[in-house]
């Protein structure tokens, strides 16, 4: 998987975002067992010690745990990853809207828009 | 590892030689078969290219060697050969000993070639016969055997000398001197090593003495050459062979042979 | 997780030419660091400084406590940006030598790359392209389970699929106990993988650091901070 990083972050945290996306997607389905630092590094291309620092951030944030000798899995809390997913979707509206009042829409005119888009 | 690295040398060097080996017995085959036959012509061929090729085999082993010295330890293969898991000098030895070892064999591979050649024509024990004659029926041993070392000795000198060459013209100083450095570098070790020799031989008081039988005689610390006798036109029954010339340049290849260990330890640069 | 390499006040000289000025640096085990600086900046001559090819040197140079010597070149894998093949020898013979020479060296692993570079092992070094050679070097090199990886241009000359599949035997074969030093032209296609860069201007370490500070720092990736600094 070659992924463009920007240089305006750090790999690691870009990472972060990434993964967090697909636990919250469901790709990683809750609770199963995650890939090994190894084969994650060799996947997205990048250094071990940069994946590292992302699981274990994603672990911070509780999006992963470690059970001690048998690796790390995807997190159990199903509120944690609905409460990510909406913040996710009410960031993406969010942004949405300031560049649609950028445009020049009106409200009622982004509301019309979507409801004929979103079909 | 030192026994891995000789294993490995015998390995790249054998198939060479013994193709070499092969295709001087196989003339010599071919000769000896003819000379069964009344074609004297193709004999005389056959029998001149066996002895001519057994000569050649002889002296260019030692080329060989020497060129084969400088490729894997200076030419990019020195990048893989000095990245082994081993001392300069375990490849130095390695590589000289097994070049001797070819060298001592093609050297007695021309000798037998040429014996061969002379036994089977018959013009061996003519030879032998007036040999004979001159120095009485007991052959010359001491004297074979002083000969035969020498000979020895200067394959082994030869390869320390080229060996030299090489190493020297890969130190950062005379890398400017390119691929013809090693050469230069060899005559003029050679030239001097000559002169010393001279030196040697006339001014150091070490002196063998050898009777007209060819039997060594005497040893004394004398001068063999000296000047009253010339002067004085006495005649001796001994022959005089000084040889404080010889032990000062084994000396000196001695010296050249540590020299060239030390540059391996600490001076070489594989370009 | 230790210091691997060590390195104080390398210096280098030609004649009148520094080709290595005072380097100093400190390198640990479980890292993967960029060697970078252009042409005859000394890269290659730090590397074979570390490999003992030259050792007319002055400084200290120390891999895993130890000046270079046997023990060192028996723990570091050297990846030359030279083909050092005799032309009648077979990757097999290649094999049998390392087999032979280093006892961390993987057959299996090794066989199992040329099959993936699609080489033949029984094919003779003189009929091989260099791109073929060179990618029968990095299997040598990647098939050792050795403690310092010193690569000098893995990447340049080969076709960008390989370089894939080499990128790729790099991390595959990252170990917290190995360190692994790469030097290269090509920053943008490897960058993602360095901890850190030492940036080399006419023998001079003018750079080290961490990559993430220096992307922090600057705003920048790596390549293009390359770019400014030089």
């Amino acid at each position: 998987m070659s992924i463009v990083f920007s240089q305006n972050s750090p790999i690691y945290l870009q990472l972060v975002e990434i993964m967090k996306l697909k636990i919250v997607i469901g790709v990683w389905p809750v609770g199963e067992k995650v890939n090994s630092v190894r084969d994650l590094a060799l996947l997205f291309e990048v250094n071990p010690n940069t994946m590292q620092r992302a699981l274990a951030e994603l672990e911070r944030q509780g999006f992963l745990y470690a059970e001690r000798t048998a690796g790390r899995y995807v997190t159990k809390d199903q509120q944690l990853i609905e409460d990510t997913r909406h913040g996710m979707a009410e960031a993406y509206i969010v942004d949405f809207c300031e560049n649609m009042k950028e445009l020049g829409y009106s409200k009622d005119q982004i509301i019309d828009l979507i409801i004929k888009e979103a079909k | 590892m030192f026994g891995k690295l000789v294993k490995l040398e015998f390995k790249e060097t054998a198939k060479t030689m013994l193709l070499a080996y092969i295709f001087l017995a196989i003339l010599g085959l071919l000769a000896y078969g003819l000379s069964f036959t009344n074609i004297s012509a193709a004999t005389g061929i056959l029998v001149f290219l066996f002895v001519f090729s057994a000569v050649v085999i002889g002296i260019v082993t030692g080329l060989l060697m020497a060129l084969r010295f400088n490729k894997t330890m200076f030419s990019s293969q020195g990048y893989l050969t000095h990245t082994l898991p081993v001392t300069p000098t375990q490849l130095y030895l390695s590589k000289i000993l097994v070049a001797f070892f070819w060298n001592v064999v093609s050297f007695f591979a021309a000798v037998l070639s040429v014996f061969a050649v002379l036994k089977i024509s018959g013009a061996w024990d003519e030879f032998i016969l007036e040999i004979m004659d001159e120095i009485g029926m007991t052959p010359p041993t001491g004297l074979i055997i002083l000969f035969v070392c020498a000979i020895l000795v200067s394959l082994f000198t030869f390869l320390v000398s080229t060996f030299f060459a090489c190493t020297i013209c890969n130190t950062s100083r005379f890398q400017g001197l390119g691929s013809a450095g090693p050469i230069v570098i060899y005559l003029l070790t050679s030239t001097i090593l000559q002169i010393i020799s001279v030196i040697g031989t006339v001014f150091i008081p070490l002196t063998l003495f050898v009777n007209e039988k060819l039997k060594i005689e005497s040893f004394s610390i004398s001068f063999p050459y000296k000047i009253s006798d010339i002067l004085n036109e006495s005649i001796t029954t001994k022959a005089p062979i000084g040889i404080g010339g010889v032990i000062l340049i084994y000396a000196m290849y001695i010296l050249i042979f540590v020299f060239t260990l030390k540059l391996l330890k600490k001076k070489v640069c594989i370009k | 997780m230790g210091t691997l390499m060590e390195i104080k006040d390398l210096t280098k000289r030609y004649g009148h030419k520094t080709v290595l000025d005072n380097i100093s640096l400190s390198l640990e085990s479980g890292k993967i660091v960029g060697l970078l600086g252009p042409n005859g900046c000394g890269k290659t001559t730090l590397m074979k400084v570390l490999t003992g090819l030259i050792k007319d040197y002055t400084g200290t140079v120390l891999i895993d406590g130890q000046e270079p010597g046997v023990y060192t070149k028996s723990i570091i894998s050297y990846l030359p940006d030279k083909e050092y093949f005799s032309g009648n020898k077979r990757p097999s013979d290649m094999f049998d030598l390392f087999e032979e020479f280093y006892t961390d060296f993987d057959r299996k692993k090794a066989e199992n790359m040329l099959v993936d570079f699609d080489l033949d092992p029984m094919q003779k070094m003189k009929t091989m392209s260099l791109g073929m050679q060179e990618k029968l070097q990095i299997a040598l090199v990647m098939a050792r389970n050795a403690k310092v990886y010193l690569l000098d241009e893995p990447l340049g000359g080969i076709d960008p699929l390989s370089r894939d599949k080499i990128l790729n035997t790099i991390l595959r074969n990252y170990s917290e106990n190995a360190l692994v030093i790469i030097s290269t032209h090509l920053i943008h296609d490897v960058e993602t993988i360095f901890d850190s860069v030492l940036m080399i201007r006419r023998g001079n370490l003018i750079v080290n650091k961490q990559v993430d500070e220096i992307r922090a720092e600057s705003g920048k990736s790596i390549e293009e901070f390359f770019k400014e600094v030089f």
